[in-house]
């Protein structure tokens, strides 16, 4: 552990000395007569428990969150481009509340191999590859980050890169959030000589399955995911402490495929991009694995008593897959000037949608069998900017609200007359399931204070999300931010519900080089 | 048939009627920008924008950069394009100034000599006399000394000197004084404005039909560095754009509209701004498509490199100030705000035509920009023939409440923004002096501007370089995707 403590620091010594560059906003230096580049940044942020004292998470202090996240350019041609960025991320609290008594008796110090430092090589190598764009043609090769749809927040079909939730919900960084795979991706795109068409482009997104990867969501068992575990219960019916237990860590018995190329993990996604009348139009085609787990109970669990409380610790053995997803699916963007008012500042709003169709998706139930059904994703976004003058006379509100609905076709119709449920990762799906988001920012002295509210709505799970920040961003190095994360949810063991003690003040200092 | 086949033929059959489309651009006539364009990186080579008083533009100019046969299509003989624009447009500003003081001669000057001589109050507008001191807070971009030289007839380059003069009288305006972009054909449309809508007519010249930076043809790199008002650098932003003119091309073939395309559309300009610093925004690049019709919106896509996507963009939402800069995206280039008689119409008035004591154009590029004090030294000051255009916004729900520009009557460019907020107080003022090649006609950004932000305390100092070229639509396309991560 020594050695870990030890490499983070020399890591951190190297990018200060880094930083010893002045009154440059990147670093630049002559490799072979081309430029490489380098930038980055280093961010340090403390999270203050404010939810209580509950099994799931500490009181007062509970996290030292460090994120680095060093990037190299490299362009010999100008059509031929190199792009390396190596991360490195450590949450100090393992290592300062190792020998805490209410960190030990939550069981978060058995996390601390898995949590203290992401130091497995996967983990340090953010992206990697290597970029040609000849003339109308673009090939990317190397582990990198696709994005697709218009969906901010939650993932639609966007699907090609896993999403990591280690760290929790605070002030995450977009680097530290998302799963680099590795991937060939190439495109034509041309302009076309048209009145009504003015571009049109084909992408194909290869995944060989070097490296089979999910997503690394919130679940449950405190020994396993630490201080951001997620908080689940099953009653007992008994008197305390056989009131009810917790459940702990799944015991996963996986059908995962190993990698290294092994077809069953292979993905590849199409996509034919358009630009009609100054909307972007996208079609959108992909056959995979989806990036969530998805698992049935198989057996009697192992257990466990928790120090913290007495209650028993139920390890369930499951059978986990991460079952095929193939879909077909469109998005449309684009602004409406006509639905512009002076008054409100004179700005058009633009609309985004994505909707898409997955054929023979497979969620667990409650019944622990697994179903297979269709299902129909859509959503509709806007993104507006309004002047509200004796709010902010000088900037203008960025207001970005979203709706999303999940409907699956066949629900629960796999065993006659039997009533039960569907489940994902997240807990119970209904055959209707709505989300819906809103975020609000403006920015106030020049730019440099940037407050910052953004609510996401489980309307069938009854659950909310609200996180609110102000940044001060005192130059292009420093940026102060300091926030707050509420977590509400009502059905037990549903979506937000289990995340409802993670209640946390954060702040964040960050220097961006 | 499985549904996993079916999507197969599904998207086989959308991929074979779209190839079936016809595409665009065909053989380009000369070589493309992107095969000559030096590296942003050999910027700093040439000239540092703090302390450097290099005279870079005399070894690193379009004639350096260029093929040989691109350079012959744009360059001409100066007196030949001197004599052409005097008939053009009527006059040749040497011999409309001297009138205003001229006991003020040639020569060098301190800021000592200006403040004892309250001719130079007279001679300059109000904001640059402001800036005649040495540097200090709250502003950057003061000028302690300069040197006033004889005025200069400036020209444009020769093909559009003759389409503006083969086209005037064209252009036509409506009973409000709104150009019809149909008659347009290329050059300036009102070489000799008058008539009721003079000031109006200046405006297109200046603004919407400006001929500057290549004809909006090339790419340019761009630094831009913010200052508070304790002169403490906040903002080191590195950019470049790349544009290429659809419509009305006379500097560089395709002559007229740049295809089928532009002409069917209404296009005018096609733009993608790259950022490259800082980290926050590096590998934004905005790509906007600029239409002539006033009451067709632009329209725009950003590529966000922090979610590797490329979104749309409101091309409405122009009040709001560029990443912190001093400047909104209706203060680009000065002034980028579409002239329309119902989105925001302004009130337009020629409120002096006089001559002033301007900053000159840099033939150069020898002027420098201190690091200590954020001092302009070796600027060059003439006497120009000015129009004082006045636009009065008519919406008080917009971000300015007027307009001030001082325009030369000889070339229409012009030097000096001044905006207004709602309460009449002065909110951002915009400054160029340009970059003049006498060889080839053309006045670019290859230099200095400076915005500052009269409200907040706050100003940039920026450093341009403009490379000359035709840039494919692909390229401009291919472009916001190219500097993403």
């Amino acid at each position: 552990m020594r050695r870990k403590t030890m490499f983070v620091i020399a890591v951190m010594f190297g990018i200060i000395s880094l930083l010893r560059v002045p009154c440059k906003a990147e670093v630049t230096t002559d490799l072979f007569g081309s430029p490489l580049t380098l930038m980055g940044y280093v961010q340090q942020s403390v999270g203050y428990g404010i939810g209580g004292d509950h099994y799931d998470t500490k009181k007062d202090l509970q996290s030292f969150l460090f994120q680095s996240l060093l990037e190299a350019k490299y362009a010999p041609h100008q059509d031929l481009k190199f792009f390396m960025s190596g991360k490195l991320n450590a949450d100090w609290a393992y290592p300062v509340f190792d020998s805490n008594s209410e960190w030990q008796s939550k069981g978060f110090n058995q996390g601390r191999d898995n949590l203290y430092i992401f130091d497995d090589g996967r983990d340090l190598l953010g992206e990697a590859h290597v970029t040609w764009t000849p003339g109308k043609e673009y090939f990317r090769i190397g582990k990198q980050i696709v994005g697709w749809g218009q969906t901010d927040g939650f993932k639609l079909m966007d699907q090609i890169n896993p999403v990591d939730q280690r760290r929790g919900l605070g002030d995450v960084q977009f680097e530290s959030s998302i799963i680099p795979m590795w991937l060939v991706n190439a495109e034509h795109n041309t302009t076309v000589n048209s009145s009504w068409l003015q571009e049109l482009g084909f992408q194909v997104v290869f995944n060989p399955n070097l490296e089979f990867r999910g997503n690394e969501r919130i679940e449950p068992g405190n020994e396993k995911y630490g201080i951001w575990a997620a908080n689940i219960q099953t009653p007992l019916g008994g008197p305390y402490p056989f009131d009810y237990a917790h459940i702990g860590s799944w015991a996963d018995h996986n059908n995962i495929p190993d990698g290294t190329f092994d077809r069953n993990g292979m993905e590849i996604g199409v996509r034919v991009r358009s630009v009609i009348n100054d909307a972007i139009v996208t079609l959108n085609g992909f056959y995979g694995r989806d990036n969530d787990i998805v698992r049935r109970v198989i057996g009697p669990p192992t257990s466990e008593v928790s120090p913290f409380d007495d209650r028993l610790i139920f390890h369930l053995p499951t059978e986990a897959d991460y079952p095929i997803l193939r879909f077909v699916g469109t998005t449309f963007s684009r602004d409406f000037p006509s639905l512009s008012s002076s008054a409100l500042g004179g700005v058009a709003p633009t609309w985004r949608a994505e909707a898409m169709y997955v054929g023979g998706f497979t969620n667990g139930s409650s019944l622990q069998t697994f179903e297979t059904s269709d299902e129909i994703r859509w959503m509709v976004g806007m993104d507006w900017k309004i002047k509200i003058d004796f709010l902010n006379p000088k900037a203008y509100f960025f207001i970005s609200p979203q709706f999303y609905q999940r409907h699956i076709v066949d629900y629960a119709k796999s065993i006659p007359d039997v009533d039960y449920t569907l489940t994902d990762y997240s807990g119970t799906i209904q055959q209707d399931n709505y989300t819906a988001s809103l975020l609000i920012s403006t920015s106030y002295f020049h730019n440099k204070l940037q407050p910052m509210f953004f609510w996401l709505r489980d309307f069938t799970g009854n659950g909310s999300l609200i996180k609110t920040q102000i940044s001060w961003e005192q130059d292009y190095h420093w940026k102060y931010t300091l926030g707050a994360l509420f977590v509400q949810g009502a059905d037990p063991g549903v979506n937000f519900e289990p995340l409802q003690n993670k209640d946390q003040v954060y702040l964040t200092v960050q220097y961006r080089f | 048939m499985n549904r996993s086949k079916r999507c197969l033929v599904f998207f086989i059959t959308c991929l074979s009627v779209a190839l079936l489309q016809p595409f665009a651009i065909g053989a380009q006539e000369i070589p493309l920008l992107k095969t000559y364009a030096p590296d942003q990186n050999d910027v700093p080579k040439h000239k540092k924008v703090f302390d450097d008083p290099t005279p870079w533009v005399k070894t690193w100019n379009d004639k350096a950069f260029m093929p040989p046969e691109v350079y012959a299509m744009i360059a001409s003989d100066p007196e030949k394009m001197k004599t052409l624009w005097a008939e053009t447009v009527g006059f040749k500003a040497p011999d409309v100034v001297g009138k205003i003081h001229p006991e003020i001669k040639p020569g060098k000057y301190t800021y000592t000599d200006v403040q004892a001589n309250p001719a130079f109050k007279d001679l300059m507008y109000p904001d640059l006399y402001d800036r005649i001191k040495p540097g200090g807070p709250p502003f950057a971009g003061n000028i302690p000394e300069f040197e006033i030289i004889p005025t200069r007839q400036y020209y444009w380059a020769l093909r559009i000197a003759e389409a503006t003069k083969k086209n005037e009288g064209k252009t036509k305006l409506n009973a409000d004084g709104y150009v019809d972009y149909k008659t347009w054909e290329g050059g300036f449309p009102y070489p000799r404005p008058s008539g009721p809508f003079k000031a109006q007519q200046i405006a297109y010249n200046a603004f919407v039909f400006r001929r500057d930076r290549n004809e909006g043809n090339g790419i340019a790199y761009g630094y831009v560095y913010g200052f508070d008002k304790n002169l403490k650098m906040d903002m080191d932003n590195s950019m470049n754009s790349m544009s290429c003119m659809v419509a009305g091309r006379q500097f560089l073939p395709p002559y007229g509209f740049f295809d089928e395309q532009a002409k069917a559309n209404g296009e005018l300009q096609l733009m993608t701004l790259t950022m490259l610093t800082p980290r926050d925004l590096a590998g934004m690049a905005i790509l906007t498509t600029y239409y002539m019709d006033a009451q067709k919106a632009d329209a725009a896509m950003i590529y966000v490199p922090s979610m590797r996507r490329i979104r749309k963009l409101s091309t409405t939402d122009t009040q709001d100030a560029i990443n912190g800069q001093d400047l909104i995206y209706d203060d680009q280039s000065g002034f980028l705000q579409k002239l329309s008689p119902t989105r925001f119409p302004y009130k337009f008035e020629i409120v002096e035509e006089r001559e002033y004591l301007v900053a000159a154009p840099t033939i150069d590029g020898a002027e420098y920009c201190t690091s200590n004090g954020l001092e302009f030294r070796g600027l060059k000051m003439e006497r120009r023939p000015i129009y004082v255009l006045k636009m009065t916004q008519t919406d008080p729900n917009y971000v300015y409440s007027k307009r001030i520009f001082y325009i030369d009557q000889e070339t229409f460019e012009f030097y000096q923004v001044e905006n207004y907020d709602q309460k009449g107080r002065l909110y951002r003022t915009f400054w160029t002096p340009y970059q003049f090649r006498p060889d080839i006609g053309m006045f670019t950004w290859g230099g200095y501007l400076l915005y500052r932000d009269h409200v907040d305390l706050h100003s940039n100092v920026n450093f341009f370089v403009d490379v000359t070229g035709v840039a494919s639509r692909d390229d401009i396309v291919g472009q916001i995707t190219k500097a993403g991560k």
